[in-house]
């Protein structure tokens, strides 16, 4: 068993890392944190094309625009990156998603005993697979991660 | 008026501008002054380029003008000349297409032969003609079917693209209006580049050795333009490090010259106060340095290039 410990960030291909950026943020509400491979010092030491980091909420995405030996966007590797709002949070994402015409289905129910109560599925636009949801354990407290101990 | 620094130690100024107001924003590219070892030389190298503008020459003891249109192109002399030859920096001329092959077998005839590359910006994908002046800086001759600025845009080479086109969008008032590099379209043709079969200008493609692999690739190197009226400007990803003037020198050439339809006080006063860093700083920090002359401020980017916009009376 590998034992990790906590999801760390995401790289995520954007076929146009502007496109991606103005869509994270517009849409989703996400924050820049850094861009990479935009000055001299990071391109000398050999960091590639241009990749910027967002955080959304407590979590760390990284645009990657995809190189040359693979371009698909990255539906293809499977992920799907969920994330929450409250139940009060989440008619207003819907209102906001169809104000700014985009796409999404949903909203879907989920069964009363387990831990979603709505989600919604939704891509950016790279392709990646995003869903919203409500907690019905949002009230609940969660325990916090235990680092390994050296 | 003294040059506008940032404070680090200084605690974070809440509310300072991360726009400008669109009234105002530099207009257009008005010209350039760049420095020269020889007037007569210069002038005799850039009158057939400058010939079909429709423009003059204005000649006095320290400098040599060409004025056409709202442009000027200003020569001072120096002993010891700046011009950047080999970099990304190029002063691109509109030149009827039909005039191109004549001028550059003429060009060639003084010893002036001239590379043809193509750009990726959308109007500069065909075949252009570059060369270097007397001086060293490098002159783009851009085959031209319709009657724009003669200076059609100018390029400066930025060692952080984010910090310069922060700078020149949120101080300034230009706007973006081309990426290249941020998309994955923009790595095709980059196997016939490395391969000697794309004649793509040097300045817009790069080899990156892979800090994992240790392997070469071909890559983009990214570049913006950024828009002001009919004319822009491209700001380019410098691959190394180039020796800046000294540290807190605002004026100075060679210098791009700007104009903006605003007051000379209405510009100062949101120079004073914009922030162009491209960090949430967590202190009072990202302010322009410029200073203030009559109806003309000058600035320096962040790539050390000296600008100067001239603002209305």
């Amino acid at each position: 068993m590998a034992d990790v410990e906590s999801l760390s960030h995401t790289a995520i291909f954007a076929p146009n890392i502007r496109e991606a950026e103005a869509f994270w943020e517009g849409t989703l509400g996400a924050h820049l944190h850094n861009r990479i491979s935009l000055n001299t010092d990071d391109i000398r030491r050999g960091r590639g094309l241009p990749h910027t980091c967002w955080t959304l909420a407590d979590y760390l995405i990284v645009f990657f625009v995809p190189d040359r030996d693979d371009r698909e966007p990255g539906v293809k590797n499977g992920f799907s990156h969920g994330f929450a709002v409250s139940r009060e949070r989440f008619g207003q994402v819907l209102a906001m998603l169809q104000e700014r015409d985009v796409a999404f289905t949903g909203p879907v129910t989920h069964p009363e005993a387990g831990p979603l109560g709505e989600s919604i599925y939704l891509a950016d636009t790279g392709g990646n697979r995003l869903e919203i949801c409500w907690r019905r354990d949002e009230a609940a407290s969660y325990s916090p991660v235990v680092m390994a101990s050296a | 008026m003294a040059a506008v620094a940032g404070d680090p130690t200084a605690s974070k100024a809440p509310g300072r501008p991360t726009k400008i107001d669109p009234a105002l924003a530099c207009q257009e590219i008005s010209g350039a002054t760049l420095e020269v070892a020889d007037f007569a030389v210069t002038r005799a190298f850039y009158a057939p380029i400058f010939a079909t503008s429709g423009g003059s020459w204005d000649a006095k003891s320290k400098s040599t003008r060409f004025q056409a249109g709202t442009q000027t192109i200003e020569f001072v002399r120096r002993a010891r000349p700046r011009s950047y030859p080999n970099a990304a920096d190029h002063w691109s001329y509109r030149v009827r297409a039909t005039a191109l092959p004549p001028l550059v077998d003429q060009l060639a005839e003084q010893g002036f032969a001239p590379e043809w590359w193509h750009e990726d910006y959308p109007a500069e994908r065909g075949l252009s003609a570059y060369l270097h002046d007397p001086t060293g800086h490098r002159v783009q001759l851009l085959p031209s079917t319709d009657g724009g600025p003669f200076l059609d845009h100018a390029a400066l080479e930025q060692h952080d693209l984010e910090a310069a086109e922060f700078f020149y969008t949120r101080a300034l008032g230009g706007t973006v209006t081309f990426s290249h590099g941020w998309d994955a379209r923009d790595q095709l043709g980059l196997d016939d580049w490395m391969a000697g079969d794309d004649p793509s200008a040097p300045f817009t493609r790069r080899v990156n050795i892979s800090y994992r692999t240790k392997r070469p690739a071909p890559m983009p190197l990214a570049h913006v333009f950024v828009t002001f009226g009919s004319t822009r400007l491209g700001l380019f990803l410098a691959p190394t490090h180039r020796q800046e003037p000294a540290p807190g020198v605002v004026r100075g050439t060679p210098r791009l010259t700007l104009r903006a339809r605003c007051s000379a006080s209405d510009l100062e006063a949101h120079l004073r106060i914009v922030n162009v860093s491209p960090v949430d700083l967590k202190y009072d920090g990202g302010y322009v340095q410029f200073e203030r002359a009559g109806n003309d401020l000058f600035l320096r980017d962040p790539g050390g290039h000296f600008v100067q916009v001239t603002c209305r009376a």
